[in-house]
């Protein structure tokens, strides 16, 4: 159970007051702060809504990714349904295969990056979304 | 006036949100500037104008970065026309910078190469009245900020002539032969490798002040990459460290001044033009590469025709993808320094959200390299 209203809706009305009614009576390096605050409730207002969906699919893919590293036959060992480690705890057994060469060669190293891919964009929608927006721009 | 410094400029930064960590040189500006002034009679004792006739006046914070502050002020003395001064003073409590002793060498030995800097005048130390060291330069007209220089009208002249100038001023540096002792160990031993392993191992170290418990395998990815692929250098050159747009000082018809040498090093010439290329310094005009302003190849062949050292294109690749991952490295580094102050600061704090564009330039970056 959440209480009303959920972060998202609370941080853009913090944003939409920095905007609109702080920004305009500050000059300089004090008004460029205040646009750099409200930037920051919206990365955080989009974190909160989407932080959920974005740390089950690290886990889903990392599982993934790390299963299809050590299993035999192309099958995954680290299926997903039943092992409870957190996305941050696969992140960092993937950054340990990284350091001991899994990854510098062949399939292992397109199938990393794609991944790496993937979740770099998933990560800058919270971020950094007019960047993705240029890179749309750029590829046409 | 403006006059942009280190990253501080580019952020826009005045250092306004900085008045509860304010160096010793802020805290009590008229006992500084008497401090300030008396040093220099000291550095100017028995030359034609005469001590007295010495005077310091109006000195004003410009801007400061994460481990500098800089101070603009006016130099009277006698009859002579009044000059205009810079003060750089180390902000207590440093980090990976050169000491302001280094910067100060390095900037005469460039300034004797002919690349073009504000003249360095004298070095203090902590003991010269203001608490901490500091240096004392010629004021340089003219803005260091990249949006500006990319965006506006008034600067469209300065970005044709650009390219050239910024290729010949790190010709001109890179065939200099470095005299004095230069900052930071010179690794050690005879593998031509080892200014990148060094450079790689260096940043390695930084990153490793970090929280741990952050996964970053792109960074990781990068670094490993990095490690593998390091370039020979047969003849290492002093290298500026920092040398992008925002730190280049223009005015309305080009370069006035090369500025901020706290990370000067000596290593691989293409290390200086790699940094160029990364991603951040193009101020969101992504193309060309360099800085917005022109393509790799042509940097290449400008710098080729300035009399530059001889640079590959797998060279300027690898220290592109260098400059990208130290940037990220530097962007965390800057974000855990928010909470170093006395109190957290939100500026330091939302660059380290920066580091998810880069990371997504280093992934491209590496998906076109071929694996090992």
């Amino acid at each position: 159970m959440k209480d009303y209203p959920p972060a998202d809706e609370l941080l853009e009305a913090v944003a939409a007051f920095l905007d609109e009614e702080v920004k305009p009576l500050l000059k300089g390096g004090k008004r460029f702060k205040s646009i750099v605050a409200a930037n920051a409730c919206r990365v955080v207002a989009r974190e909160a809504a989407g932080k959920t969906a974005l740390v089950e699919e690290q886990r889903r893919g990392l599982g993934e990714l790390l299963g299809e590293l050590l299993g035999k036959d192309g099958q995954p060992t680290a299926a997903v349904p039943g092992d409870d480690s957190s996305a941050d705890e696969l992140g960092r057994e993937l950054c340990a295969a990284i350091a001991e060469g899994a990854y510098d060669q062949g399939r292992s190293r397109e199938q990393l990056l794609a991944w790496l891919r993937s979740d770099v964009e998933a990560r800058l929608r919270i971020n950094d979304p007019a960047f993705l927006e240029r890179n749309e721009r750029r590829d046409k | 006036m403006e006059m942009g410094v280190a990253g501080a400029a580019s952020r826009g930064s005045d250092g306004s949100g900085a008045e509860l960590n304010r160096s010793v040189v802020e805290r009590d500006l008229e006992k500084s500037q008497a401090a300030l002034q008396e040093f220099i009679r000291r550095q100017q004792a028995g030359q034609a104008a005469g001590d007295d006739a010495l005077r310091v006046g109006g000195l004003t914070r410009l801007s400061g970065g994460a481990s500098c502050e800089v101070y603009g002020f006016d130099l009277h003395a006698g009859d002579e026309p009044t000059r205009a001064m810079v003060l750089r003073a180390d902000r207590p409590g440093k980090d990976f910078s050169a000491s302001r002793a280094d910067e100060y060498a390095v900037l005469r030995e460039a300034e004797q190469a002919g690349v073009t800097v504000p003249h360095a005048h004298w070095l203090g130390s902590a003991d010269d009245g203001l608490g901490v060291p500091f240096m004392v330069m010629d004021f340089v007209p003219g803005l260091a900020l990249g949006q500006r220089l990319l965006r506006d009208d008034a600067y469209a002249s300065t970005r044709e002539a650009l390219p050239a100038q910024l290729a010949g001023e790190l010709a001109r540096l890179h065939a200099a032969a470095p005299g004095h002792r230069l900052p930071g160990a010179t690794p050690a031993g005879d593998d031509p490798r080892r200014f990148a392993l060094a450079a790689v191992k260096q940043w390695t170290a930084a990153a490793a002040t970090l929280h741990t418990d952050y996964p970053r395998p792109a960074l990781d990815l990068a670094a490993r990459w990095l490690k593998l692929n390091a370039p020979s250098v047969q003849e290492p050159v002093l290298v500026h460290g920092d040398f992008r747009i925002g730190n280049i000082m223009f005015d309305e018809r080009g370069l006035t001044a090369v500025l901020d040498w706290e990370l000067a090093h000596l290593g691989d010439p293409a290390e200086d033009l790699g940094w160029l290329c990364v991603r951040s310094w193009r101020f969101g005009r992504d193309h060309p590469a360099v800085g917005g302003l022109c393509t790799r190849d042509r940097l290449l062949e400008l710098y080729r025709e300035a009399g530059g050292r001889a640079v590959s294109a797998d060279q300027l690749r690898y220290w592109e993808i260098f400059g990208n991952w130290k940037w990220a490295v530097i962007c965390l580094l800057q974000a855990a320094s928010a909470r170093a102050g006395s109190r957290p600061d939100v500026e330091l704090a939302a660059i380290g959200r920066r580091v998810p564009a880069v990371e997504w330039e280093l992934v491209d970056l590496l998906d076109r390299e071929q694996s090992q």
